[in-house]
């Protein structure tokens, strides 16, 4: 039995699924979206390993374990939900020990992710990127303008991006709220001076990032050790960039298959195995010089472009990866 | 060097540079396309020096084609390798591809059972094409039980003779999501345009049989990876297809004469088994007269049903109006040479109706 977490529309599932169903695997389960931790039991002590049950599901049975979206929460009555707010910040911190530790449970079957890879932390992986020899931006975070107004005069362009998370929900009343995202954006001189005037210097603590020129960009998408890469060509002819109606609509850049060299592969290699991660989605920029600088490494990022763009057998690796692991246990 | 999914694909008279990410196809003479080595790079430094300096603006002309068309980039020689070429396996997760169903007015042997079947085929795309005009209440539903199903797409063919009955299949289309292409025959105008789940096109053509299927044009062709990398290995058209006419018997292609058994006792799953069921399935264009010297053939679709020459097994489709010798297009229904092979098919009647 396969057990896999992912969201309703996720079309990589879905086609993860197509290749288990022609490899004849039918036994499978997927969960979508919430998986409300009230139908799940974790029992520690006893006899044996700690078990989970999901449902009717015992976890002991699965034998691969795929997270590739949604999550685990609690089912709360909307009656707190909406009466009692500081419950329900209780209540959520109550609950994130128990997710925490079922996914850690899960994850001690063979699989590929797991809930717990969303808590990544950006700032260690830079870390861990560096110590595994990978070349990083120069990164600083900090509250302090004149800290900032140092890093600015040692690089002349910067950009700042979100520390954790970079799309969230602003709930403004009960059924009305914003989605926000934060990208990546340039952070200038006038952006500096901005604060300075308007907010007497004070800000919240913020991530500020050497900016890194590129050739080209890189996305790799790691899978137990193998790479599979491939160069986006952004920086093209700013005329025939303008013209992208007919072009596909999620990337108008030349999208082509790449070989990493050999020891930036068993770079990625070392700092992969160091985060615990198995799988994951990585950025990188080629410079002009002709050196390779990590970004970030985005556990749970979507590959459907990669195999759709490079006609790379992403989501055939997948399912024989869960397989395998099937075969393992029978 | 040229993107890894711009592919130069020489003919008789030209070559084409099929770009499979941006679905275009660019032509360029086969001198300039000889020069590229490994079909996907130009030596610049060799060229400068081996080229007679007459040819050199005409070979910078093309080069700046290439620039235009974003089509190519420059790469230092020691970076060439980093520039893995395209993977030339067609990656399809399917024992089927698509299937194509044909009915009067109804599908009477579509249930749940049958449904089954196709799922244990991995089949997820299927065309109906009725040539009367069934019951609402038979799509709806057949529509029931394809939302049950694994099936990803559904395409329609159907007839456009009634407005009111056009409405409630657009009603229909609205909600059925997995409902992705209507096309309306015999309708009262030519249009398409694109609903928020589906593309409904309407046409004043009549489809009364399968006869009116395997014509080559222009805007069949199809310019992406999957299709490109069938072609180098499969046939296009009736690779892993499968299909029942309107009396039920099982077939590869529905224009054609040899049946499989009849669905009411026969399991699909059987049918794909027999031999000669894929007998047509590893015909490539690579060995298909003159197709094989054709530039467009990875991009074409193919047709074995009908032929140029009913006789021989790799004979051109009947229907293609293109010479790839002179590289010109003509209407393939009035060529001398084809009138033989029409009469063979009996299309005359066909040509009389569309008038
Ligand atoms: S000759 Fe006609 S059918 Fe053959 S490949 Fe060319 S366009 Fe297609």
């Amino acid at each position: 039995m396969l057990l896999i977490q992912s969201d309703h529309h996720d079309a990589s599932t879905t086609e993860v699924i197509d290749w288990l169903l022609y490899f004849g695997h039918t036994a499978y389960e997927r969960l979508n979206n919430k998986t409300a931790v009230n139908i799940c039991s974790l029992r520690i002590g006893g006899n044996g390993k700690p078990s989970v049950k999901i449902g009717s599901t015992n976890v002991n049975a699965v034998s691969g374990y795929w997270y590739r979206r949604g999550y685990f929460a609690p089912a709360i009555a909307t009656g707190i939900e909406t009466h009692l707010k500081g419950a329900y910040t209780y209540l959520d911190k109550e609950y994130a020990y128990y997710t925490f530790a079922l996914s850690d449970v899960i994850a001690q079957y063979d699989h590929i992710n797991s809930f717990n890879d969303n808590q990544v932390n950006k700032l260690a992986v830079l870390m861990e990127a560096q110590k595994a020899g990978l070349e990083i931006p120069d990164t600083l975070v900090t509250g302090n303008p004149e800290e900032l107004e140092a890093f600015m005069k040692e690089h002349p362009r910067i950009i700042t991006k979100a520390l954790a998370c970079s799309r969230f929900k602003l709930s403004i009343q009960d059924n009305f709220y914003f989605n926000v995202s934060l990208d990546t954006a340039p952070f200038e001189q006038s952006d500096l001076e901005q604060i300075k005037r308007i907010n007497q210097g004070q800000f919240l603590p913020s991530l500020f990032q050497a900016y890194v020129d590129k050739k080209y960009e890189l996305r790799v998408f790691y899978l137990n050790g193998a790479c599979y890469s491939m160069a986006i060509f952004s920086q093209q002819n700013e005329k025939t960039k303008i013209d992208f109606r007919n072009y596909d609509q999620h990337c108008p850049n030349r999208c082509v298959p790449y070989n990493l060299p050999g020891q930036l592969q068993r770079r990625i290699r070392r700092l992969m195995q160091k985060m615990r991660l198995n799988c994951g989605s990585l950025d990188l920029i080629y410079t002009p010089e002709g050196k390779y600088v990590f970004l970030e490494v985005n556990p749970v990022g979507q590959f459907q472009w990669l195999s759709h763009y490079c006609n790379f057998d992403i989501e055939r690796s997948i399912a024989q990866t869960l397989l395998c692991s099937h075969h393992k246990i029978i | 060097m040229l993107f890894s999914h711009c592919m130069i694909v020489q003919g008789a008279s030209r070559a084409a540079i099929c770009d499979l990410q941006r679905n275009a196809i660019h032509f360029i003479p086969n001198s300039f396309a000889s020069l590229f080595n490994e079909g996907r790079y130009l030596d610049l430094s060799r060229l400068n020096k081996d080229i007679a300096p007459a040819s050199l603006p005409t070979l910078k002309e093309y080069i700046d084609f290439l620039y235009k068309h974003e089509l190519g980039f420059s790469c230092k020689h020691k970076d060439k390798a980093l520039f893995s070429p395209l993977s030339q396996e067609w990656i399809f997760p399917g024992h089927i591809t698509n299937c194509i169903l044909d009915a009067e007015k109804a599908l009477y042997y579509f249930d749940g059972t049958f449904c089954e079947q196709l799922a244990s085929l991995c089949c997820n795309f299927i065309e109906i094409r009725f040539f009367d005009q069934p019951s609402l209440t038979h799509i709806r539903e057949l529509f029931e039980l394809i939302n049950q199903t694994q099936i990803k797409s559904v395409e329609l063919l159907i007839p456009g003779y009634d407005a009111g009955f056009q409405n409630n299949m657009l009603d229909i289309a609205k909600r059925n999501p997995k409902l992705s292409y209507v096309t309306f025959y015999g309708a009262s105008e030519n249009t398409q345009y694109r609903s928020e789940t589906a593309v409904i096109v309407k046409c004043t053509e009549i489809m009364t049989s399968a006869i009116c299927c395997g014509i080559i044009a222009k805007n069949l062709f199809v310019v992406n990876i999957p299709h490109y990398t069938e072609s180098l290995k499969y046939n296009t058209c009736l690779n892993k297809k499968l299909s029942i006419d309107i009396q039920g018997n099982i077939k590869n292609c529905p224009s054609m004469q040899q049946s499989f058994g009849n669905v009411a006792d026969t399991a699909l799953a059987d049918v794909i088994n027999k031999p000669g069921f894929k007998k047509y399935w590893n015909i490539t264009k690579d060995q298909i007269n003159v197709c094989k010297d054709c530039e467009l053939r990875h991009i074409c679709t193919d047709c074995r049903a009908y032929l140029e020459d009913p006789g021989n097994l790799h004979s051109k489709p009947l229907k293609c109006g293109y010479d790839p010798y002179t590289c010109s297009w003509e209407d393939w229904s009035t060529h001398p040479l084809k009138q033989q092979a029409i009469d063979f098919y009996g299309m005359r009647e066909l040509f009389v109706r569309r008038g």
